[in-house]
């Protein structure tokens, strides 16, 4: 089976500064990937770039070895899906209906949800622990509230390839555990992807069985999670001393405190 | 799915006849139901069979037409501009269309000659901030909330410096159209058909418009057009404001509050906002302007003052209430 999403050769830049050069792997079913990098390096550029949000300068990009620009809008947004920094409510909505609005690409433009469309996105607000919220006014929700709620509408699109920017923003320890278990194993049992900007280092050790690390300048590395996070390339890529702790044979990064 | 929003759309389906009945029926000659059923059915009074056809039905409906127009195009605007502030006279439409209008009568101009400058008018000033917010830069809500804002305050300082020069004579009915008057309008099949035209054109695209609250970003993630969406309803919004605003100059309120009363009423949902929008806006106006008529009879009121006298303070309890539950 080919891999659920390919990238070949890809240049990505914002204005005249390069995010990546000629950067090519490939994602297959089942798989966690986690972008490092510093702030401003593009990271969201190229998540963008890869779910077909923004052409890249060069290269290109395949779901399941069919070209992305090949793809029609409609099929395209019940393939991928996304989360995304941030989401700001001008108008009032419940929570059902907020979440609902995943059904979208799902259904045709005059028809309406269905018992099933609901069913799915009940299943989605139980997930995410919101069933009890379901009436509320999404304006009322606290910040982690409003995170999981984004969270269920995702899982409410059903795609197969997840793009997921800083998905624990907002969330307590529980529930970025909660949030990035339920993610991992739904990408296990569905035979879906995961691809998400994470800044933890540690969730991303935990979690994530390939990392993408964004230096700046287009210099770029791709890899096994655990032969690329080492002290080097963390400190190199950070900018920022960083220490590995080891406990219970698991390996812990923090910003060094050596010299405290 | 929740039950309470169709109930309120039946609600309204059944409140805007009522609303017709008694714009029909009261005013200086009043008119009971019992002679009311007569004139239907083609057996009543010469004098009110008269009344009610040829002076209070084409009024009452160019009403029900207007508020459902202006309703229709605030909703529109709203999600457009993703700013619950937006109205249909937000973008400058209403200004040009004033500019035009009031040029045309001090030049003594009348009848249809009055009704094209104000469609020439509203119609230059679409294109032009359409033309100006989309530059070459990117057609983003704000770019193009705030196109709209400094090109209506140019047409504000234009409106004031006609007044300002405008023969004595003039100042009356110039002032009457900028305050919203619906006493002149005596042919309504225009303004139907654009209303039904528009309401069917933005139901298409209704769904739409819930996943554009989201966000562009998101709306495109979820496969909708962006670009092209905000193009439809850019269009959509302000041809129905130009047809309303030509109809009965710039009545205000209507196109900001309903959809926020409905959404009060909690039909946050387009599919059901945008005809709900279109009932209660055409009830409201219907019986806002037979209170112009009869309030300080025989003389009459714009139709404009009332709506804002009513506007006033239902928008500053919508601010209030939004304060308290952020």
């Amino acid at each position: 089976m080919s891999p659920l999403l390919v990238a070949e050769a890809l240049s990505v830049g914002i204005a005249d500064k390069s995010v990546c050069e000629q950067l090519t792997f490939s994602v297959n079913a089942g798989e966690c990937w986690g972008i490092l990098g510093i702030n401003g390096v593009g990271k969201t550029t190229l998540l963008h770039t890869l779910g077909g949000l923004r052409p890249p300068s060069l290269g290109n990009i395949t779901y399941q070895g069919e070209n992305i620009n090949a793809i029609p809008a409609q099929q395209l947004a019940q393939l991928r899906g996304f989360l995304f920094q941030e989401c700001n409510d001008p108008f009032s909505a419940t929570v059902m209906e907020t979440v609902l609005i995943g059904r979208h690409p799902h259904l045709k433009s005059w028809q309406w949800e269905s018992a099933n469309d609901i069913d799915i996105a009940n299943a989605a607000l139980a997930e995410a622990g919101l069933s009890d919220l379901a009436h509320r006014i999404v304006t009322t929700l606290s910040g982690g509230e409003r995170r999981r709620l984004a969270l269920a509408t995702l899982l409410t699109q059903q795609p197969r390839l997840f793009f997921l920017d800083e998905p624990t923003n907002h969330l307590d320890l529980q529930h970025q555990i909660q949030m990035m278990q339920l993610l991992t194993q739904r990408a296990k049992k569905q035979q879906a992807a995961l691809v998400m900007i994470l800044h933890d280092i540690n969730l991303a050790s935990r979690f994530c069985d390939q990392v993408l690390m964004l230096f700046g300048a287009g210099k770029t590395t791709t890899g096994p999670t655990k032969e690329l996070l080492t002290e080097n390339t963390l400190t190199e890529l950070y900018h920022y001393p960083v220490q590995r702790i080891d406990t219970n044979g698991h390996h812990l990064f923090v910003p060094s405190l050596r010299d405290l | 799915m929740a039950r309470r929003p169709f109930i309120i759309l039946l609600a309204l389906i059944l409140f805007a006849p009522g609303a017709l009945f008694f714009a029909l029926s009261v005013g200086s000659v009043a008119i009971n139901a019992e002679d009311f059923i007569a004139v239907v059915l083609g057996q009543g009074d010469a004098l009110h069979s008269q009344i009610i056809t040829q002076l209070r039905l084409p009024r009452a409906l160019a009403a029900f037409t207007c508020g459902g127009l202006l309703a229709l195009a605030g909703v529109l605007m709203q999600a457009l501009l993703r700013n619950p502030l937006a109205d249909p006279y937000i973008l400058g439409i209403s200004g040009g269309a004033a500019v035009a209008t009031l040029i045309a009568i001090m030049l003594g101009l009348g009848g249809l000659l009055l009704t094209g400058s104000a469609v020439l008018g509203a119609l230059l000033s679409m294109t032009l901030v359409f033309s100006l917010a989309h530059g070459q830069g990117s057609w983003t809500p704000t770019r193009l909330l705030l196109t709209g804002v400094v090109v209506a305050s140019g047409w504000g300082a234009i409106i004031s410096f006609l007044l300002a020069i405008a023969p004595q004579k003039n100042l009356h009915s110039m002032l009457f159209w900028l305050m919203g008057d619906l006493s002149y309008a005596k042919t309504y099949w225009p303004g139907i058909i654009s209303l039904g035209v528009g309401l069917l054109g933005s139901l298409m695209i209704s769904r739409n418009l819930n996943v554009l609250l989201q966000g562009d970003l998101q709306a495109h993630a979820l496969g909708v057009n962006v670009t092209r969406l905000r193009l439809s309803i850019y269009f959509i919004a302000s041809l129905l404001t130009a047809t309303a605003v030509t109809i009965a100059g710039s009545i205000g309120f209507i196109g900001l509050i309903i959809p926020h009363l409905l959404r009060l009423l909690g039909i946050n949902d387009h599919r059901l906002l945008l005809p709900c929008a279109v009932l209660l806006g055409g009830t409201l106006l219907v019986i806002a302007d037979t209170a112009a008529r009869i309030i300080i009879a025989p003389q009459q009121l714009p139709v404009g003052v009332i709506t804002a006298m009513m506007g006033v303070p239902v928008f500053l309890f919508l601010m209030q209430r939004s304060s308290r539950h952020p």
